[in-house]
């Protein structure tokens, strides 16, 4: 019953940080990122298994790891309110060119991270030629060009 | 249907593998509650036992289910008669003590000796206490199924099984 237990209840502390420390953190942009994760899937390694190194326990928590998530993607399937809590929502962070900085500053973005996005994604040059920039729930930013640079 | 798109879609292949699935999810789940029954081992209900009664001198609870490498603890509980002296003799056998590695006994044994086909443990005892515990903390390191036999000196033998997921 052990590792059940253990598997459940890290899963949803995982998810509960995760969803504290807002979208960017599941981006892995950075280093930085890339390193909190690492980190973090060393921590909770020791917390699932204990000093049980048999197959039986890591099978167990395995199971009650994929099936809490196959659990968790049905009932936001079926719940909107579901979907929003766990899944977030995304938000329009640049409109016809100007950044909207109160958001931006909200969820620890700047203007360097939205021009890197439009580069990679778009080749586009310049902030201007952005219509609309949205920090999506996976924590990346789309980007939809202006009309004329499309 | 005239499909404009060039992709290798399969339908009828993929909705088999959707009711696959669905079944295997079935599965899962009751591998699951198994699980949490204690039938994997563990603190689940069908997990714990005991054999002895309250009524014998010799008592063991232990874990029915345990896994391979996995620290687990045998409690023997031994209700002494009056005229014990000061050392309690317990026996196991060997085969049964072959399967595992003991970590630790408490209390810690005055003298083990060695039989053809037993170890027996004395331990020292305080004023006559009436019932002590004697808690060994063990790591299984063979799977299978495996029968122990414990007892006192002269006393009858206490029989008990295990079995060790790998």
């Amino acid at each position: 019953m052990e590792p059940i237990l253990r598997g459940a209840i890290v899963y949803i502390v995982l998810l509960l940080v995760f969803r504290i420390s807002g979208n960017r953190s599941l981006a892995q942009i950075t280093a930085f990122d890339f390193v909190l994760l690492l980190i973090i899937s060393e921590a909770t390694q020791q917390a699932l298994l204990g000093e049980d190194f048999s197959i039986t326990n890591a099978i167990l928590t395995i199971i009650t790891l994929v099936l809490m998530d196959i659990g968790l993607s049905m009932w936001k399937q079926r719940s909107n309110r579901v979907e929003v809590i766990v899944d977030g929502v995304p938000i329009i962070i640049v409109e016809d060119g100007k950044p909207l900085k109160d958001r931006m500053d909200k969820e620890r973005v700047d203007d360097e991270d939205v021009l890197a996005a439009a580069r990679e994604r778009q080749g586009l040059e310049r902030m201007d030629q952005i219509k609309y920039a949205v920090l999506e729930r996976s924590g990346g930013i789309s980007i939809i060009p202006k009309d004329e640079f499309r | 249907m005239i499909e404009k798109l060039q992709v290798e879609q399969d339908i009828s292949f993929q909705q088999k593998t959707w009711v696959v699935q669905r079944v295997a999810w079935v599965v899962l789940l009751l591998i699951l509650g198994a699980g949490v029954l204690g039938l994997f081992g563990g603190t689940g209900l069908l997990a714990q036992a005991s054999a002895g009664g309250a009524n014998n001198a010799l008592q063991i609870n232990y874990n029915r289910f345990t896994h391979y490498l996995s620290p687990t603890d045998l409690y023997i509980k031994v209700r002494l008669p009056e005229d014990t002296g000061d050392t309690l003799r317990l026996w196991i056998d060997r085969r049964y003590l072959e399967g595992f590695i003991i970590q630790h006994i408490t209390p810690e044994p005055d003298r083990v000796e060695a039989a053809a086909d037993r170890i027996i443990y004395e331990f020292p005892l305080a004023e006559n206490e009436g019932a002590i515990t004697i808690t060994l903390n063990v790591r299984h390191h063979r799977i299978g199924a495996w029968h122990g036999q414990i007892g006192l000196e002269d006393g009858k033998a206490l029989e008990f099984s295990q079995f060790v997921y790998p």
